[in-house]
């Protein structure tokens, strides 16, 4: 099967903007759009190459100011429009047992360069890559009881 | 200020990372030539701790223009201008922007650091990571973010193998297990071993060559 090839070199705009919404419904209706699965981290990428939803090989030239976000649209033909869609990000949630596993957990965090939030009593870490790398690094913590996982 | 580099796609930015003498220079020695022979612009940003050292070699070595290699002395752990606060680096690239209108391509290699150097994606748009046989055949098992994370990992120095006790065939399969499928090249910068292969990934995935 032959790969189509798509290049795109700017962001045209947003698949909500009025001007561009319905020729993107035209397009979803004859099942012309493809999408592009980006983590919020890779949005950052200015040059990179990757394969749609549809399997089309597309390269991506983007100027340093431009903006990618959940719904850009990088290429909108009479043919086709391909769009960006967000991945969630995944987080770990933990739960300090006592303010000295709390003052541990967040050393230990801080020292792996975690991207990390805080959300009352519990610690949420931004999974970039296999969860069981993180896991693995919080082996005693998790062990011994000082923190728990929350799954709920 | 002219920012009209701003409004078109620029130079593609690739960051080289790793640890202290895992072959980093000697690498960019590698490609350099290889890229320019094939008619990529370039312009070359290297880091060390307190010195200019590593653009220094370059500028000497005569592989490319003296005034398209920038040294930023990062003045800390080298890790924390290429992830945490990379303005200085993102400054330096910029000025090689400005200067050379045309360049294709920016290569940006950081100091010497440990397993845990990654780098942030709002400087570069795709990076290597260069570790080397001389550290062990330890090094893939202990999973270090650079070595997990990056879009390339470069196991250097094979050449060496026999006389430091590695079975590189052990090294490539704990390699490639956990980099879970991601790319893995071995490589001799010193003979070229391999380099053919990491500049078909460039041109592949950065300068999106064949499209």
């Amino acid at each position: 099967m032959d790969i189509k090839k798509l290049k795109a070199r700017e962001v045209i705009g947003h698949c909500n903007d009025l001007k561009l919404a319905k020729r993107v419904e035209d397009l979803k209706k004859i099942d012309r759009v493809e999408y592009i699965y980006l983590s919020p981290e890779e949005t950052a990428r200015r040059h990179f190459r990757v394969q749609t939803s549809k399997g089309s090989d597309c390269a991506v030239a983007l100027p340093r100011n431009a903006h990618l976000g959940d719904g850009s649209i990088i290429i909108l033909t009479e043919e086709r429009a391909v769009i960006v869609s967000l991945k969630k990000r995944q987080w770990l949630r933990l739960r300090p047992l006592d303010q000295n596993a709390a003052l541990e957990l967040g050393y230990h965090c801080g020292n792996l360069h975690w991207k990390v939030e805080f959300k009352g009593s519990e610690l949420k870490v931004a999974l970039d890559g296999d969860e069981d790398n993180y896991l693995d690094r919080l082996s005693s913590f998790l062990g011994d009881g000082r923190v728990q996982r929350i799954t709920e | 200020m002219n920012l009209s580099h701003y409004h078109r796609p620029g130079p593609a930015r690739i960051g080289i990372g790793g640890p202290v003498g895992s072959g980093k220079t000697a690498l960019i020695e590698a490609i350099v030539p290889r890229l320019l022979s094939s008619g990529v612009e370039l312009g070359i940003v290297t880091n060390d701790l307190v010195t200019r050292e590593d653009a220094e070699r370059l500028k000497a070595g005569g592989l490319i223009s003296p005034d398209r290699v920038l040294g930023v002395e990062c003045g800390a752990c080298p890790h924390t201008v290429i992830r945490e606060d990379p303005t200085l680096n993102i400054e330096a690239i910029e000025y090689l922007e400005r200067t050379f209108s045309s360049l294709d391509l920016v290569l940006l290699e950081s100091g010497g650091d440990n397993l845990a150097s990654t780098f942030s994606l709002d400087l570069v748009d795709w990076w290597m990571f260069v570790i080397d046989v001389g550290a062990g055949a330890d090094i893939p098992r202990k999973r270090g973010p650079g070595l997990l994370q990056c879009d390339l990992l470069i196991v250097n120095k094979i050449d060496i193998s026999p006389h430091v006790g590695v079975d590189i065939c052990g090294l490539k399969k704990e390699a490639e297990e956990v980099r879970g499928g991601n790319p893995v090249i071995f490589t001799n910068c010193r003979n070229g071993e391999g380099i053919e292969d990491v500049l078909a990934h460039i041109r592949r995935c950065v300068l999106l060559e064949d499209m």
